[in-house]
């Protein structure tokens, strides 16, 4: 698959990009100008459209589960985390075992 | 003394934000397993784009056959964040007894865990060691992280599909806490509701180019939405 590492190649330059910039324009640029923060948006709504289309409309073996199944784990995964003293990683335990749980008793 | 400064960085990862990063790494890895990822990808990609979201998005969007342009750019837009943290960090580590180039080695460093911690650590360290802290806190990172892909891996590869579920689904539950927990301003809640209900929608009329269309339409509309909301209130 040679396709595959072009691609890996590409995201890693692209992703250095923005660092090595980041040097370079250090000192030089202030990070409160509305460029930064139309760029903090992007990057909050892209990982929320694509983890929520991941929850909502999944693929491959998690749309073998029920929609309102993996709603539900979130909810108690989110619900465990306020109960465990904010713990995050008692709240994606949770999360991902309930659905576990939610799908093998359908 | 510059080696103990690494060695005390890479003492801190291996605190609370270590298992945090583990326990997503090794949904990650679940997650590239079922997508018929090569483990070598899962691998080389820890270390070269070295942040989660954006391998996310590359083996997600990969998986769904969209165009090499889509995927690159989204993943550049979803990582345009490292540009203004960089800029943040420099000034902290920042020190005259060090060449420029070690600055474009630390900047690989950089992603959420190591940028905040070293942020917040680095008062407490004379200004040269902080680069070294920095690189100390990153290895032990992306070890953590490359380890934990591999083993959640071929964890999913070893168990019934049952469980298997369960184990995909770690990096998706990860960021719908993290990202709801984080929520500290008006404007990163606009822009998860924005993105959130963008993302499925651009899904259903153009799954290839989804995540960059929710992501730039999204986002963009969040941002619109902040400055007039900002503006009319001031």
């Amino acid at each position: 698959m040679p396709d595959v590492w072009l691609l890996l190649l590409l995201c890693a330059l692209g992703t250095y990009a923005w660092r090595g910039l980041g040097v370079l324009l250090s000192g030089r640029i202030s990070v409160h100008g509305a460029w930064f923060t139309w760029v903090t948006c992007v990057t909050y709504a892209m990982i929320a459209g694509l983890v929520m289309r991941i929850i909502v409309m999944p693929s491959g073996l998690l749309a073998t589960s029920l929609t309102w199944h993996r709603l539900l784990a979130c909810l108690l995964g989110l619900a465990a985390y306020y109960v465990c003293r904010r713990n995050l990683l008692v709240a994606v335990a949770v999360g991902a075992g309930s659905l576990i749980v939610l799908n093998y008793l359908r | 003394m510059q080696s103990a400064a690494f060695r005390t960085g890479v003492r801190e990862s291996f605190g609370v934000p270590g298992g945090v990063l583990a326990a997503s790494y090794i949904g990650f890895g679940a997650l590239a397993f079922a997508s018929g990822i090569p483990v070598e990808i899962v691998i080389v990609s820890t270390i070269t784009i070295w942040a989660l979201p954006g391998q996310l998005v590359m083996v997600d969007m990969w998986q769904i056959g969209a165009p090499m342009i889509a995927i690159v750019l989204a993943v550049m837009l979803t990582n345009a964040r490292f540009l203004p943290m960089t800029v943040t960090v420099m000034p902290v580590i920042r020190d005259r007894s060090h060449p420029e180039w070690i600055y474009y080695v630390a900047a690989q460093c950089v992603a959420m865990s190591s940028w905040m911690i070293c942020i917040r650590r680095s008062p407490e360290l004379p200004a040269r060691e902080r680069v070294a802290f920095l690189g100390g806190l990153a290895a032990g990172f992306i070890a953590i992280g490359v380890v934990a892909a591999v083993v959640g891996y071929y964890i999913a590869e070893s168990i019934p599909p049952v469980m298997q579920i369960g184990m995909v689904f770690l990096a998706p539950v990860y960021f719908v806490v993290f990202l709801i927990v984080e929520v500290r301003t008006r404007m990163v809640a606009i822009a998860l509701a924005c993105g959130g209900v963008a993302g499925p929608l651009f899904y259903l009329l153009t799954p290839q180019w989804s995540v960059l269309l929710a992501g730039f339409i999204g986002g963009t509309l969040a941002f619109a939405i902040h400055r007039t909301a900002g503006r009319s209130r001031a």
